[in-house]
């Protein structure tokens, strides 16, 4: 992959790409180098990304390979501190839409809680349903990039949407 | 709820982070650096003229294959599993040593053997332990004798996936993604090792089973053609990666055709956490039950955590580290403590198991009639 091609392919994936390293990594600098890296990775595997039918769904799996590999090299100290910065920066971009304040807060207040339920999900789950609900990739795709039978994404989700659902009512 | 739920999740997940654009032009300025780069030339001996020379010298072809390659249940012990080492010395396992060449590569299938309970650990999908498995260890290396890149290494890509295939099921749609497969690979003296685990597949032997090997992470179409009248499944001689295909020699008297229209189905159905696994689930942890635990085994040292009883109902954390797991993440257990124990029911019973090379870890889960929540751990 030459640069220009590099330069089409952050383009089209850029925003989906790093909107998951922002969700998979515990501070805005790994978000950042995780972004950087894979992009970088991927122009290195330049037969890979050419044969992939879908290269938002290569891409995503470079990027949780690379991670895993990072973790292995942070400490734990990244995850507190981390945290909470990426909380506020991404509570600010929610827009209020029609509905009335107190319905916009409490629902506002609801999509905090799930988003931080969801953090706190085990790995397990937590990667099928960002890749299901935020990147869009369907039960073929996400079973493809985890390396797991789509049986097991689909129950991963289901049981991911019930421990979400027990969180939420206990909150 | 489950609408709702969807709809929250959607809209709570939906990608609002954007790339600064300096770091675009920053991942391009890298991009132009590294392809402006010259790579050092360096003129590697290859290993193979090595090898020759010493095998001149001493004239021993015994020495080479000793020095260079692992035995089996080497490969297995590498990975930590002494039950499986020990498993593949038995009569019931079976040397294969079957070498192919494709590209740069050569894959060599060593052996297999399948069993229930056969290696030291457990093989969990969903809550469910998966333990009737078939083992198969493979070897792959460079026929220039360069080394393969190391597991450890940063560089290091799963390039490579093996999977098994069933005479007359389609592999695109029964590969070891359906089967509960896993892998455990490592590189020595520059050759790269797998151990292949997925569901026992020896109730097929009547019909023939093949060991694929493909030059890609993921399951290529091309790589195999499939005939649909007679289930045949062949190389696809054009195809321009890595496409090897062994006939895995499984014992022709664990065919059972029962029990493959039965693993056929499941699989088919890509439900493998469906509920007759959880009801398999429910009765491995009813023989682990808390009395034969409680006589058995020893409680860990600090390994007790407990909760107020405003806990009941909630998701609990619980750590876990006895799988040598590098990832802190992966190790943190969510328990339901209403699961266990209805409203009013008070107690102590066990919640699961995770096993390693030295055993099996029970996590214990304690309701006294206070309310309070203890887990704990016994070995």
């Amino acid at each position: 992959m030459n640069t220009t091609e590099l330069e089409k392919c952050i383009e089209t994936y850029g925003n989906d790409i790093y909107a998951f390293c922002v969700h998979l990594a515990y501070s805005q600098q790994e978000a950042e180098e995780l972004y950087q890296d894979t992009f970088l990775k991927a122009m290195e595997l330049l037969s890979g990304i050419e044969a992939e039918n879908n290269p938002k769904s290569y891409l995503l799996s470079i990027t949780i390979r690379l991670w895993k590999n990072r973790k292995r090299k942070y400490a734990w100290r990244n995850r507190i501190a981390g945290f909470s910065s990426l909380e506020e920066e991404t509570q600010e971009a929610w827009d209020v839409n029609g509905n009335t304040l107190e319905e916009e807060v409490l629902k506002k207040e609801q999509i905090r809680q799930l988003r931080q339920a969801v953090k706190k999900l085990d790995y397990k789950y937590r990667m099928p349903v960002y890749l299901y609900y935020m990147e869009e990739i369907p039960i073929a795709g996400i079973s493809k990039i985890l390396k797991l039978p789509k049986g097991t994404v689909k129950s991963r989700l289901y049981k991911a949407r019930e421990i979400l659902k027990k969180q939420l009512a206990a909150e | 709820m489950s609408v709702k739920i969807d709809e929250l999740l959607k809209e709570a997940l939906i990608p609002s982070e954007k790339p600064d654009a300096q770091l675009n032009q920053e991942i391009l300025r890298k991009a132009v650096e590294v392809n402006n780069m010259k790579k050092p030339f360096f003129k590697t001996i290859p290993v193979v003229a090595t090898i020759a020379a010493a095998v001149l010298a001493t004239g021993s072809l015994t020495a080479y294959g000793a020095w260079k390659y692992l035995a089996i249940e080497q490969v297995v012990e590498e990975i930590g599993d002494k039950k499986l080492a020990d498993a593949f010395k038995e009569k019931g396992a079976v040397n294969i040593n079957e070498c192919q060449e494709y590209g740069d590569y050569k894959i060599t299938l060593m052996g297999t053997v399948s069993g229930d309970r056969l290696s030291s650990y457990l093989v969990e999908d969903d809550g469910a332990f998966i333990t009737d498995r078939t083992y198969s260890v493979i070897s792959i290396e460079k026929k220039d004798g360069s080394p393969m890149t190391d597991t450890s290494d940063d560089n290091y890509e799963n390039n490579f996936l093996a999977s098994p295939f069933i005479k007359g099921e389609n592999p695109a749609f029964l590969n070891i993604y359906y089967m509960d497969g896993g892998c455990s690979s490592f590189v020595k003296d520059g050759v790269e090792y797998r151990v292949v685990d997925h569901e026992n597949i020896e109730a097929f032997a009547g019909r023939g089973v093949y060991l694929g090997v493909l030059g890609s992470a993921f399951y290529d179409n091309n790589a195999y053609n499939f005939n649909n009248e007679t289930g045949e499944i062949t190389r696809n001689e054009n195809y321009e990666g890595i496409n090897a295909l062994f006939e895995l020699p499984l014992d022709k008297s664990k065919a059972d055709e029962a029990k493959a229209e039965k693993l056929l189905a499941k699989w088919k159905k890509g439900d493998s956490g469906n509920k007759e696994n959880q009801e398999n689930t429910r009765d491995t942890e009813d023989k682990m039950d808390w009395a034969n635990i409680k006589e058995n085994c020893k409680l860990i040292k600090g390994s007790a955590k407990t909760y107020p009883a405003s806990q009941y109902g909630k998701m609990l954390s619980y750590s876990l580290d006895v799988t040598g797991n590098s990832n802190p993440e992966e190790n943190i257990w969510s328990i339901a403590i209403d699961e266990y124990f209805k409203k009013d029911e008070y107690g102590t019973k066990v919640a699961g198991a995770a096993s390693n090379s030295e055993g099996t870890v029970y996590i214990v889960v304690k309701r006294s009639q206070n309310g309070k929540i203890t887990i704990s751990q016994y070995q």
